[in-house]
């Protein structure tokens, strides 16, 4: 059982290092850390007009970490087979899963650290914290994730209380704990969590002991698991098996009928289509448009929003770029008497149009938060950038796509 | 002359697949081109529809190359895959339109030719679905019609009779000899032979990626000495040899 954990451990992350090569790249990295200082300011300026006797941030900090306490599912990295090949060996499986719940445990922990150091600022009302309360809040959250991760262990034999009951009245716990524990000591709230601790592995033991693993159950868990990030994924790059499909999307026929037939408008034709009805690309575009819209109300400046709207539009952008490359193995597109610019530019056209559309809702929604003649401004100009983008920046990259 | 090989070499890579091969499709003329799997047709073909680049020698369509004359050395082709090949995202009619418009064709006339051929392959009545969803053998009509409503001077089918009913089987041989009696050139490779000895003037046989053959039936009677011999038993023959 060591060995097939290992076997799949390495073969998992094999799999995770390739598609998170293709999420994180360049293009993204930068957009993420422009985000992150976007976030990092309005927080800060967030946190300047709090005061020092905001008793009202005990709860909402509370409320943020104990929320964040269910994020980090148990990986089991079991598979659908297992059910069949692994059946005889059911009963054995506890150390697997054991090395699974610590393996499980990793990046759960660091985002439990980084969001207490986070809280720091706001932890006793905005008044200044020594450095041990910090300390002792972290150690806090890890007890209580690793009840959480004791809790989703318990539960794989036949004990789906332990998730469905157990697991929510934990959050509520440790969302009273840390609320008294903001306003009086932390301390508090790490004894409950020893407490709490203690509980959910005894819960876990007797679960262990008396009940066998429902393999079944397990399975079904990580194939959801594994299916939200592969999902994740498939917002940036193609997941085999996970296709988004086609959609016959009918009543956007009216959109797609303002094409004129003409062999100059071929590619037109053909990728608006594409565009309309594939999952992938308008399912993006819905998606990145609708999160830039969102953060327009956390922009406090017209700057920041001009800033934060042409980052998202450049990143649909660059996302539609495999757009001009999704009919590359289907031999007619080589054997059409077309030429190839005919492609660039119907790529271009059609981009700019869904580029400039998505701009004009960022820019209400941006003008909505801020309304004044500077933003209006600010966001006229963001779609005439949009307008500009894919021919001044993305031509060459969209000439390779069909190679 | 539509199609003229000449002394091709080619394959896929460094490593040549095609030796030498030189043959002719004439104007008005089926040629079956034939041979065992790994022979070299589908390489051929895909050299002919410039999908593959020669290593040497040259195909002509209508005296031109594709580098001298790439436009009108594409629209003179229609092909039919061995194995569909559908857009995703489009329907039936829409894959009809974006052939039209692809090959310049009018519209009205394209539509004229269609509408008979999509009654016969009983495809009228499924215009605004995807052909991605149909069985095998409907896209495989999906297929014929698209090449066929065209005014091509070459006609290309590789292996079109896999999956059709044989209701479809004589309805593409029908049109296949309409084309013929129209002018237009059919290179047609097959392994149903006794289709090929029925409908084709002419015959390619090829072994390793050379020429063994190539002529009429009675030809190819005289060459095996082996007179009254139907394809089947020339090919079996021809097979041995090697």
């Amino acid at each position: 059982m060591r060995e097939l954990w290992r076997s799949r451990l390495v073969s998992h992350e094999k799999d995770q290092s390739r598609y998170l090569s293709r999420v994180f790249n360049d293009h993204f990295v930068i957009v993420l850390l422009v985000l992150f200082g976007a976030l990092l300011y309005a927080y800060s300026q967030f946190v300047k007009g709090v005061g020092n006797h905001a008793l009202w941030t005990a709860p909402l900090l509370a409320a943020v970490l104990s929320l964040s306490l269910p994020l980090g599912r148990l990986a089991t990295l079991l598979q659908r087979a297992d059910t069949i090949f692994l059946l005889p060996r059911t009963g054995q499986l506890g150390g697997y899963l054991q090395r699974a719940v610590r393996y499980s445990a990793v990046l759960p922990f660091v985002l439990q650290i980084m969001l207490t150091l986070a809280a720091w600022p706001l932890m006793h009302g905005g008044a200044f914290v020594p450095l041990w309360w910090v300390g002792v809040q972290a150690v806090t959250q890890l007890l209580f994730k690793g009840a959480d991760l004791a809790l989703q262990f318990g539960s794989l034999y036949f004990a789906p209380q332990l998730r469905r009951i157990w697991r929510p009245l934990l959050v509520l716990c440790a969302f009273i704990a840390s609320t008294i524990g903001f306003l009086l000591n932390p301390l508090v709230a790490l004894l409950v969590a020893l407490l709490v601790l203690a509980l959910a592995l005894r819960m876990q033991r007797q679960a262990r002991q008396q009940r066998q693993l429902d393999l079944l159950t397990t399975v079904e868990l990580e194939a959801s698991r594994m299916g939200s990030i592969y999902r994740f994924y498939n917002m940036f790059t193609d997941v085999p098996g996970l296709g988004g499909g086609v959609r016959r999307r009918k009543y956007l026929d009216p959109l797609l009928s303002g094409i004129k037939q003409g062999p100059g408008n071929s590619w037109l034709f053909l990728l608006s289509r594409g565009f309309v009805r594939s999952q992938e690309y308008l399912g993006l575009a819905v998606r990145l448009t609708v999160i830039a819209a969102v953060l327009m109300w956390i922009c406090s400046t017209w700057y920041l929003s001009a800033a934060v709207g042409v980052i998202f539009v450049y990143l649909l952008a660059v996302q539609l770029v495999p757009l001009a490359g999704r009919y590359r193995d289907v031999v007619f597109t080589h054997m059409y008497p077309l030429p190839d610019t005919q492609r660039v530019h119907a790529w271009t056209q059609l981009v700019r149009v869904v580029l400039m559309v998505s701009a004009l809702v960022i820019g209400v929604s941006a003008f909505s938060h801020l309304p004044s003649v500077t933003t209006a401004i600010a966001m006229l100009a963001l779609i005439f950038i949009a307008g500009v983008i894919p021919s001044a920046f993305l031509t060459r990259r969209v000439q390779n796509a069909n190679k | 002359m539509s199609l003229e090989i000449n002394q091709l070499v080619g394959g896929y890579g460094q490593i040549p697949v095609l030796h030498e091969l030189s043959f002719a499709v004439k104007d008005g003329q089926v040629v079956g081109l034939i041979g065992l799997n790994g022979a070299g047709k589908s390489t051929t073909i895909k050299h002919v529809i410039g999908l593959l680049r020669p290593q040497s020698g040259t195909i002509k369509i209508n005296g031109k190359t594709l580098a001298e004359n790439e436009d009108a050395y594409r629209s003179a082709i229609a092909y039919v895959p061995e194995t569909p090949v559908l857009y995703p995202d489009l329907t039936l009619r829409e894959h009809l339109e974006l052939s039209i418009m692809a090959y310049g064709l009018d519209s009205d006339d394209a539509w004229q030719r269609l509408t008979p051929m999509l009654k016969k392959f009983r495809l009228d009545n499924k215009l605004d679905w995807f052909p991605d969803n149909f069985s095998k053998g409907m896209q495989q009509k999906v297929m014929i019609a698209s090449a066929f409503m065209t005014d091509a001077s070459l006609y290309i089918i590789d292996e079109p009779f896999t999956g059709l009913d044989p209701v479809a089987v004589h309805d593409l041989l029908a049109l296949v000899a309409a084309k013929k009696a129209a002018g237009a050139s059919v290179l047609m490779s097959t392994h149903v032979l006794a289709n090929a000895q029925t409908n084709a003037d002419s015959f390619v046989l090829l072994g390793d990626g050379r020429l063994r053959a190539n002529g009429t039936l009675d030809e190819l009677r005289d060459q095996m000495q082996m007179p009254d011999a139907s394809l089947d038993d020339i090919y079996m023959a021809m097979t041995k040899e090697a």
